[in-house]
């Protein structure tokens, strides 16, 4: 601790005090933090390719799946029924799932697939399974967001930096309304969220060890992009627009 | 130093480091994010306090989100603090008194100094990138994805009380308002809660900090 004080307010040599603020001062923190995760090798091989890849794959996915809840609950299938608030909200949700893929695609972003499983039925009747696990699903996205920061900063890929923070941050408001549709009060009730996975590419195995991906534990199967259409109506800031950061390392 | 810039405030320095070509320091950017962290635990703590009074209308739901998000605000602070950050002032000025007397006022100011935090750890996140620390900008995701979570909450408590119409959730991507972290200070101080004419407070503001509800409180 007494060295990361002298280190940060070292007022003697301005350069020194800018390289150590940038380099070993900002390491120092993390480990003071405990905030060292990942092992040295974690997304040194993951491309930027693999990751828009596998992030394009879940927003997918998210447009499926919500695509077919409210498919399912406008024929009446969860007891009790989804208020018709929490539906609206769905729709707007399966629109920012979509925009989101559209980014992912228009930057280069394949579909690994197209096609996805749902393993526990109760997840399109019980609307407890389903909120529980669209908070999960959405505490995994954004996790996995946060994996791909790591080779996007080493890939100096600042645009995709940008506007993926800009969707995951997005991802969040989602989990805050499936945790408040749960019941959990305070809904907002965590102070950082969770960093899950060290590679995006955890993440994707993630998704197929619960077989949303691949089917391994059978279940409905569903397509991109499920049943209805989209309806962007009352959404906004469609694209990740707005300044970007352009400056010069001292 | 010239004595030009040893006369200005720690906040205009920010904002003059921030203006140029070069990247803000790691430093710098911990202790503007501090100094919004701290605004935002004692500001929350004295709407609080206005609501227990009967000053400020906020039903029990709310109040119970707003001491979570208080508590989460602190646990920011703590973390940034603990690094080393210093804010640029603990002392805050609130620009509008019907801020803690008016509900519409007050969720839709509080909205936009969500979408402020968030814009500027946004903004600390790229800064962090180009300076080469990923880990650095993880932390700042992780930070500002809960900030996003109080942006929608606020809109939800605000479309229920008919302050707002649409849906709670209606952006597909968080807003980008700043180029650097020292425009968010700019931007502070330009709503009024830095170096304003209103009533001052100072941090933590009154009441204890409650964290019931709130896990994970480190990154």
């Amino acid at each position: 601790m007494n060295e990361l004080k002298t280190m940060v307010s070292a007022q003697f040599s301005r350069s020194a005090l800018l390289k150590s603020a940038g380099a070993a001062g900002a390491s120092l923190m993390l480990a003071q933090m405990g905030f060292m995760r990942a092992t040295a090798s974690a997304g040194e091989t993951e491309g930027v390719q693999e990751i828009l890849d596998i992030l394009a794959t879940n927003e997918a996915f998210g447009v499926t799946l919500v695509g077919t809840v409210l498919d399912y609950a406008m024929h009446g299938a969860y007891s009790p029924a989804i208020p018709h608030k929490v539906l609206k909200v769905l729709t707007g949700v399966r629109a920012q799932e979509q925009f989101h893929l559209d980014f992912l695609t228009r930057a280069g972003g394949h579909l690994r697939t197209d096609t996805f499983y749902l393993a526990d039925p109760k997840l399109l009747r019980d609307p407890h399974t389903l909120f529980t696990d669209l908070v999960a699903l959405e505490d995994a996205a954004i996790a996995a967001v946060m994996a791909s920061m790591l080779t996007f900063t080493r890939e100096r890929r600042f645009d995709l930096l940008k506007a993926n923070f800009q969707f995951a941050t997005e991802e969040a408001e989602h989990r805050l309304l499936a945790n408040h549709a749960l019941g959990t009060r305070p809904a907002n009730d965590l102070a950082f969220q969770p960093a899950l996975f060290d590679t995006v590419d955890e993440f994707y195995a993630m998704l197929k060890k619960k077989g949303i991906i691949g089917g391994g534990l059978g279940g409905k199967k569903i397509t991109y992009p499920g049943a209805g259409q989209i309806d962007p109506d009352n959404v906004i800031y469609r694209t990740p627009g707005g300044p970007a950061v352009a400056c010069t390392p001292r | 130093m010239p004595s030009a810039v040893a006369a200005l405030t720690p906040l205009e320095l920010s904002i003059l480091n921030g203006g140029s070509a070069g990247c803000e320091s790691v430093r710098d950017i911990i202790n503007i994010a501090a100094t919004a962290e701290a605004l935002a635990v004692t500001f929350l703590g004295v709407a609080l306090e206005s609501a227990e009074n009967g000053k400020l209308a906020l039903n029990a739901e709310h109040k119970q989100a707003l001491r979570a998000a208080r508590a989460e605000e602190q646990a920011h602070y703590l973390f940034l603090t603990g690094a080393g950050a210093r804010p640029l002032t603990t002392t805050f000025t609130v620009p509008d008194p019907k801020l803690v007397t008016d509900v519409p006022t007050f969720l839709k100011t509080l909205i936009v100094l969500e979408e402020a935090f968030v814009a500027a750890y946004l903004a600390a996140a790229q800064e962090f990138g180009i300076l080469g620390q990923p880990k650095l900008v993880q932390i700042a995701l992780a930070t500002a994805a809960v900030e996003a979570e109080h942006r929608v909450a606020l809109r939800f408590f605000a479309i229920e009380a008919g302050v707002l119409a649409g849906l709670p959730n209606d952006i597909a991507f968080e807003k980008s308002k700043f180029a650097s972290v020292g425009e968010a200070a700019a931007a502070l101080r330009e709503l009024g809660f830095i170096d304003g004419s209103g009533a001052h407070i100072t941090y933590p503001g009154p009441g204890k900090i409650d964290y019931t509800g709130v896990k994970h409180l480190k990154p």
